[in-house]
């Protein structure tokens, strides 16, 4: 049984240090599950940091354990280990990406054979992490999360447009130390899948409240081509003529697909 | 009856016999159905064997019986017909590298006092025809407390010792959250198996609370019509459970307290607007 924090979250099968995403891509099968039981007391009394790699390893795994403490986690973010320093940031500076880390767990648990139990506890998680979606970093790590799964996504529907009106009145109030406008943009996508309606509402209001967020608008644009109703059309077809190129460009682009065009 | 069935039934009854002094070398022959004269032999004692056994030897020690040594005829017994009747067998550490090799079964059935743990001796580390060489039966208290917590392939489960004195399974329904009685994760817990996990009180809870929560979660997104009860109480029915809602004196209590059998599985403080009342009382 390894005892050694280190060997536990980043030696691969053969003992060589391989780094946390490729243990946890090779115990995707369940070949490491003998790591399970010192992972789990790792996670239950290890220092933040490697507390937090390894709920990222048990949940991608799909174990009870990593799934319920990414869920108790989101739940009560101001009481995860890290609170008092963070222990993971972004890399292009947008501070603790830890709970993006943790919704990518919940994207690789998604193709490991879950108990009953296992999938709760995935979908309550991801409700979790989309009632602070407009709190903390997620970035681009929900929708992936959502636009792999339509269950969990279709599971999540009220959580999802309570995240898209949180993140909107949250972004005029202020900074939030991360672009919380992309990240609302960018949950567009999902929403956009299971409501047509209120995707595009919520898209124009983004648009209109922030004309000038290129960066939000070409993820508002992406964020279309997931719909099929008139309302999401009605906002490509706004951005169609945006002023700004690479914003008109990426519209016209989705208006096409939409279109059936090429 | 074969040897491995034999054995089994033995492990049973030495799980049954008290463990305290009562049980001693000839009440546990009798119980074990050896007939015979019993000779001491160097703190053992030892019975006439069975067909297909060389020996049988029971030892005492301050609580009563500890162990059954059982000597086997050549060829009478092989690892298969051990797994194919105990399961899965653990490979136990000896002490010598000329020692017999060690292989261990245990046997538990839930509220008994004693588990058992069935020691396989062969002459080398064995494949599924090897034969037996000896076997050791060790009694050992149970060290089962009751409550008991547990995760079964994940489902919490919780063991309980009625004033019956006989043990029973509550397994969490999923969807209601209610714990529903089911004896046969008795058979899913017993020998410690794999997906059987052993949880302590707060761990069982969280998962509780967490599945509590999400069943709480799809019940308030469905269109659930309740029927009034009495002054404070609705009731309705969903997907063959029947729930019943009382108003509690919020903000003091939560408004509404979900019941099911006199469980409480939710507190609400505000009514789901996918749920609607029925009638006026």
């Amino acid at each position: 049984m390894i005892s050694d924090p280190a060997a536990l979250l980043y030696d691969g099968r053969d003992g060589t240090r391989v780094g946390l995403l490729d243990v946890i891509a090779e115990g995707l099968d369940g070949t490491l599950a003998d790591r399970v039981p010192g992972l789990r007391r790792l996670l239950a009394r290890g220092e933040p940091g490697h507390r937090l790699d390894a709920c990222e390893v048990l949940a991608s795994w799909g174990d009870r354990v990593g799934l319920l403490t990414v869920a108790e986690w989101a739940r009560d973010p101001g009481a995860v280990p890290w609170a008092a320093a963070v222990v993971s940031s972004n890399r292009f500076g947008f501070g603790d990406d830890a709970f993006a880390r943790l919704a990518g767990a919940l994207h690789s648990a998604g193709d490991v054979r879950l108990s009953e139990v296992g999938a709760m506890l995935r979908t309550l998680a991801a409700r979790e992490l989309l009632v602070i979606h407009d709190r903390v970093f997620l970035d681009r790590s929900m929708p992936l999360l959502l636009g792999a799964d339509r269950a969990l996504a279709a599971a999540c529907r009220p959580e999802i447009g309570w995240a898209v009106e949180r993140g909107l009145a949250a972004a005029r109030e202020g900074e939030r130390g991360f672009d919380l406008v992309t990240q609302v943009a960018l949950l567009l996508g999902p929403l956009a899948m299971l409501d047509d309606e209120a995707a595009g509402a919520a898209a124009e209001v983004l648009v209109a409240e922030h004309p000038l967020r290129d960066r939000a608008l070409l993820e508002v644009a992406f964020a279309m081509a997931d719909g099929t109703g008139a309302r999401t059309l009605a906002v490509l077809e706004r951005l169609a003529g945006w002023s700004g190129a690479t914003v008109r460009a990426e519209a016209e682009t989705h208006l096409r697909s939409r279109r059936g065009g090429a | 009856m074969g040897l491995a069935q034999l054995l089994a039934s033995w492990a049973a009854t030495l799980n049954r016999l008290p463990n305290d002094t009562s049980t001693t070398a000839s009440t546990a022959a009798e119980a074990l159905g050896l007939a015979g004269a019993l000779t001491p032999r160097f703190g053992q004692v030892v019975v006439p064997p069975p067909d297909g056994m060389t020996e049988v030897a029971i030892e005492e020690r301050w609580a009563g019986v500890s162990s059954v040594h059982a000597g086997l005829e050549p060829g009478t017994l092989t690892r298969a017909e051990l797994d194919a009747v105990f399961g899965q067998g653990a490979n136990v550490p000896r002490v010598h590298w000329r020692d017999p090799v060690p292989l261990a079964y245990l046997v538990e059935v839930l509220g008994e006092p004693c588990t058992c743990t069935v020691i396989a001796y062969f002459a080398r580390t064995p494949g599924p025809d090897d034969p037996v060489v000896s076997v050791l039966l060790r009694r050992d208290r149970s060290s089962r407390a009751f409550p008991g917590y547990h995760a079964v392939d994940d489902r919490p489960v919780r063991l309980e010792r009625l004033p019956s004195g006989e043990v029973a399974a509550l397994a969490l329904d999923l969807r209601s959250g209610a714990f529903v009685r089911d004896d046969s994760y008795l058979r899913r817990i017993a020998g410690r198996p794999a997906g059987a996990d052993e949880l302590d009180e707060s761990e069982f809870d969280r998962l509780v609370t967490a599945l509590r929560r999400a069943a709480s979660h799809d019940r308030q997104v469905r269109p659930i019509t309740w029927h009034p009860d009495s002054p404070y109480d609705y009731r309705a029915e969903l997907d063959g459970v029947t729930y019943l809602l009382s108003e509690g004196d919020y903000p003091m209590e939560p408004r509404y307290t979900l019941r099911v059998d006199d469980q409480e599985v939710d507190h609400l403080d505000a009514w789901p607007t996918a749920w609607r009342r029925a009638e006026s009382r």
